[in-house]
């Protein structure tokens, strides 16, 4: 709604050659589930304090003050940005533990044994989260990486550049390919 | 409180869907994996909530960033309005208030809503879900999984979300839903995500909201004031899980279900009117595991989840794609249609959907679309999955509104010129047309893909605030003048989420005059104004919205007394403070813990105020923290209520005294009254003793736990003390509300003023007055809701209340006598204002069919 800076009619019969820069929609792109935030993959990989392709070997609740977790154990198969790790625990909110049942609409579920690639976030409390509940989750299957495909026109709000969301379903190695060009980029 | 009721595990056996209706979704269990399929919600238990109402608790470590100007008496303030949002719902009995702060980490064993602020990855602004024990109980609506407390996480990063935005009141209200119990729809309501919602500040709620709630929580009579369509939907001969069933009305309203395991629907909650029908599937899930729309999919009793159906072609009842074709349903109150069934094609992914609609009253696009038939931008613009192809319109695509009130132009369907992305759609309109929200139609192929309410047309310019400037009235108040352009006296004025009262209007200035709500010291508010055709001053304000700084003054500090009581009490405090403004109608209080709970508050004084205290049998013992907010002034004191030892041999009487003739709770002096009382000991009943306000009262009689007396003549309107008495042991006092009389009804007319009588019935349809004698109620004249009319057992809303002129005690009450009452000889009618009651006069009442041979033969 307010904050919308989509080009607006100059007049009928009129154009005008504005710059499309101009154009920011990524305010209120929000998302099924909860109230999200659309993030580009160009986003994620600059929020993210790791990417990791890992596979998920368990899983633990965690009861941290009223909110349940779900603390998936994951073995890190390749890492494409952050610290080392040959292992890592990602914590997913909502779950069962001591007797509750904690339900959040759109908290994804991961499956012991399926491989993903994770876009992660560490917070202060040392918690490690996935970036935009499900945004950051790929599911790895072969050589394939995928997600849903995303349900709006994604504009970056720095070049005013359409995000080509159709890439949400890619070969393994053009991910790793934009995951790692973005990483390089940043460290320059 | 609380009532027996049966703990069942969840291997309770099928129970009959009768009288148990869902639209909407709510977050499901099913007792067995065959059908049929019985659904058990998860909801709060409202008898386990003193007075009903379920209070939300707001961490007291706050964000750790705010936006520039921001503060968190504004996200209070933001988050009481989303609550009253769910509030308005008067066929819901949820009730949610404001308990105060609360410390992280203190015990609580009671319901509750706690808001928290807490690191959130990015991407991720806020959620809420409720938390339950999984256990079964049944209430009198059916089984259910109470819901014991309920989280909704705020990003502790706010820098960026200033809490004035309707971004974050929406996010609010969508989130408060959750944790009552609500979960996604697409029917573009405030629980559909914000890729489709088109409920904006004015009206946040739309009937698909009023039904999933209503349905949850219903106020008696609530499915006799409605109807339900049912029927199932089968894909090559099986049920289709999760297919979501719409029923679209006019005027924008949809309300819609999913379906069971096995297929079967039930849309309940559907006022009266003709509606189409529909069934779409649910766009794809996110993840694996994760329901379609991020719906929670239903489990079983061992918590396996039910998997959602696959995807299939929507249609229109009868299995159309044509909209002209579909059958129009018309839906009666009390009506349980059956029979809707859908026969469904597989179809692959979906190729239409999450569409979002903008319009440009200024020079921001608006979400969702508000088109001024008035304006020169008689179009909107959409985004969404197979709109556009390569910067035109898709092939194929045609999109259309429904009724004829707006169209779409003939070659109306283009790229938008400055993001061929996105689609423009012109319309055009009936010179007849009225206002209020459209459904638009998508196909394109085999798909096709309905958007509720996805563009409103509207007749003027959202309202704009040009100026905010404080000033001191005639009677030395504060006021505020409010100029802009499109403000009128039925714009309503927020300071943050705080509502400003209109008090006076310059149409031709453009200015309104308001009572600013309380303030506290400097404290900055985003004033905004909602004008009632659902647009807001943020439409065209957002970038720069107006502001009002109040002025300094002293920090407000509070004290109570008693300090310290016992769990398991009901008691009354009173509250002091130097440098308040208590008011009547703005204070609120509460003690930061659902286990020591405020039910009322009686404002004495800007420095005092009385209330009745619930402390639970279970509470922990410790110091609870009390808050009192009046307006934006917030008074804190920490540890300020001690919790001792229970301490059963006392007796502890309800506050909630009750009025032997009508069952409510509302008492008078000279009247009768009836007190429960806790802890009483039987064969005591000679040593019982009452006062109020230091009078004695009249013990009439003692009936177990319940106390029978005469209420004293000569009390003052207003908060009373009671103190009771068994044999030495004194409970602590409570305070009583001493209401005036109640109304008399003294004669009941039709049409032309003549007395309803045998000879002359009243008529479904009719205008009724009722002569009232006592209504004691001022605000009538401005709020006529505030009196209700019950005729056979339907309630009816006042449209008129008039003051006499001659009798200040007589008020005329107008009504229209609702097509639901059932005729008959001697229809019971009753006026209630609040709690108060008059007496049951009885009246004849005729069906308008039944009426009209008579008034063609009076004609001969």
């Amino acid at each position: 709604m307010e904050g919308e800076l989509l080009i607006p009619p100059v007049g009928i019969g009129m154009r005008r050659g504005l710059s499309i820069s101009a154009l920011l929609l990524v305010f209120l792109n929000s998302l099924p589930a909860a109230t999200l935030e659309r993030l580009s993959l160009e986003d994620m990989i600059e929020k993210s304090t790791a990417i990791v392709r890992g596979r998920v070997q368990s899983y633990r609740p965690l009861l941290r003050g009223p909110i349940i977790y779900t603390l998936y154990t994951v073995e890190v198969v390749e890492r494409w940005k952050g610290a080392e790790e040959s292992e890592l625990e990602v914590a997913v909110p909502g779950g069962v533990a001591q007797g509750l049942h904690q339900t959040f609409a759109g908290a994804p579920s991961l499956a012991s044994g399926n491989e993903y690639v994770l876009f992660l976030w560490r917070g202060k409390s040392g918690l490690t989260h996935v970036i935009g509940l499900s945004q950051g989750l790929f599911r790895v299957e072969g050589d394939r990486a995928y997600r849903a495909a995303s349900t709006e026109a994604m504009l970056d709000p720095k070049t005013g550049r359409i995000v080509d969301d159709a890439s949400l379903r890619m070969e393994l190695g053009e991910l790793r390919s934009r995951v790692m060009s973005g990483v390089r980029r940043r460290e320059k | 409180m609380g009532r027996a009721r049966t703990i069942l595990g969840l291997a309770l056996g099928w129970w009959l869907a009768a009288g148990v209706l869902f639209a909407h979704y709510h977050f499901l269990h099913y007792p067995s994996r065959t059908g049929p399929f019985t659904p058990i919600p998860e909801k709060f238990d409202l008898e386990a909530l003193p007075e009903r109402t379920l209070l939300l608790y707001v961490a007291e470590q706050g964000p750790d960033a705010l936006a520039a100007g921001d503060s968190v008496a504004s996200i209070v303030s933001q988050i009481r309005m989303a609550a009253t949002a769910w509030n308005s719902v008067e066929t819901s009995r949820m009730r949610l208030g404001f308990g105060g702060f609360f410390s992280q980490g203190t015990s609580q064993s009671s319901p509750r809503v706690e808001v928290l602020f807490d690191e959130v990855p990015p991407g991720l602004v806020a959620l809420g879900g409720p938390t339950t024990r999984g256990e079964t109980v049944t209430g009198d609506d059916g089984p259910f999984v109470p819901i014991i407390r309920s989280v909704l996480i705020l990003q502790n990063d706010l820098s960026d979300r200033p809490s004035y935005s309707d971004a974050f009141f929406l996010s609010l209200v969508h989130e408060i839903g959750h944790t009552i119990g609500l979960q996604h729809t697409l029917t573009s309501s405030v629980m559909s995500t914000a890729v489709t919602r088109a409920s904006t500040r004015s009206k946040p709620l739309a009937d698909d909201d009023i039904a999933g709630i209503s349905l949850l929580y219903s106020t008696a009579g609530f499915t006799a004031q409605v109807g339900s369509i049912s029927g199932r939907v089968t894909m090559d001969g099986s049920g289709v899980h999760l297919a979501s069933v719409v029923a679209l009305g006019p005027g924008g309203s949809a309300v819609s279900t999913l379906s069971d395991p096995d297929g079967y629907y039930r849309i309940g909650g559907l006022p009266p009117g003709l509606y189409y029908l529909y069934v779409h599937p649910l766009p794809p899930a996110q993840q694996p595991g994760l329901g379609p729309a991020d719906i929670v999919l239903p489990t079983d009793a061992q918590g396996v989840p039910f998997p959602a159906g696959g995807s299939f072609e929507t249609q229109f009842h009868p299995g159309t794609k044509e909209i002209w074709r579909a059958q129009v349903v018309p839906v009666t109150a009390g009506a349980a249609l059956e029979g809707y069934d859908f026969s469904v094609t597989p179809s692959g992914p979906l190729g239409l959907h999450g569409v979002t609609t903008y319009s440009f009253p200024g020079d921001y696009a608006v979400k969702p679309a508000y088109v001024n038939v008035t304006s020169a931008r008689n179009f909107f613009v959409a985004s969404g999955v197979g709109l556009t192809e390569n910067g035109a319109p898709a092939s194929g695509l045609e999109v259309s509104v429904l009724g004829g009130s707006v169209a779409v132009t003939e070659d109306g369907v283009q790229a938008y010129p400055p993001a061929p992305s996105f689609l423009q759609v012109n319309l055009s309109f009936s010179p007849f047309s009225g206002e209020g929200a459209r459904h638009l139609i998508f196909s394109r192929h085999n798909d096709l893909y309905v958007l509720p309410a996805g563009v409103t047309q509207v007749f003027r310019q959202p309202p704009s605030i040009s100026s905010v400037t404080g000033a001191v009235d005639d009677t030395g108040n504060r006021i505020a003048l409010i100029s802009g352009a499109g403000l009128s006296r039925v714009s309503r004025i927020y300071f943050d989420g705080l509502p400003a009262p209109v008090t006076g209007v310059d149409e031709a200035a453009g200015t309104l005059t308001v009572q600013p709500p309380l303030g506290a010291s400097e404290h900055r508010a985003v004033v905004t104004a909602l004008n009632i055709d659902g647009q807001t001053s943020l439409f065209l304000d957002a970038q720069a919205p107006p502001t009002y700084v109040y002025e300094p003054a002293g920090t407000p500090r509070i004290a109570v007394l008693p300090n310290s009581l016992p769990a398991g009490t009901e008691a009354m405090v009173e509250i002091t403070g130097i440098d308040t403004h208590f008011t009547e109608g703005q204070t609120l209080a509460g003690f930061g813990s659902s286990d020591v709970v405020v039910r009322r508050v009686w404002v004495l004084g800007p420095t005092r105020l009385l209330a009745n205290v619930h402390i639970s049998r279970s509470a922990p013992l410790v110091s609870a923290p009390l808050t009192v907010a009046t307006g934006f002034e917030i008074a804190k004191l920490p540890l300020a209520l001690r919790v001792g030892y229970p301490r059963p041999q006392v007796p502890v009487p309800d506050p909630h005294v009750v009025n032997p003739v009508t069952g409510l709770t509302s008492i008078y002096s000279g009247g009768q009254a009836v007190l429960s009382v806790a802890n009483l000991l039987s064969g005591i009943a000679s040593s019982l003793s009452i006062t109020i306000d230091g009078q004695p009262a009249t013990i009439l009689g003692v009936d177990g736990a319940e106390v029978t007396f005469a209420v004293p003549g000569g009390l003052a309107v207003g908060p009373a003390v009671l103190r009771f008495v068994a044999g030495s042991v004194a409970a602590a006092p409570i305070v009583v509300a001493i209401d005036p009389p109640p109304p008399v009804i003294l004669a009941v007319t039709g049409l032309s003023d003549t007395p309803v009588s045998a000879t002359r019935p009243a008529v479904q349809g009719e205008l009724i007055r009722i002569a009232v004698a006592g209504l004691a109620e001022p605000a009538a004249a401005d709020d006529p809701a505030r009196v209700r009319v019950s005729v056979g057992g339907i309630d009816h809303t006042a449209t008129r209340v008039i003051a006499s002129q001659a009798d200040a005690n007589l008020s005329d009450v107008q009504f229209t006598l609702s097509m639901s009452v059932q005729p008959g000889d001697l229809v019971p009618l009753a006026v209630r204002v609040g709690e108060r009651m008059s007496q049951t006069v009885h009246v004849p009442v005729r069906s308008n069919d039944e009426a009209q041979p008579q008034k063609y033969s009076r004609g001969r």
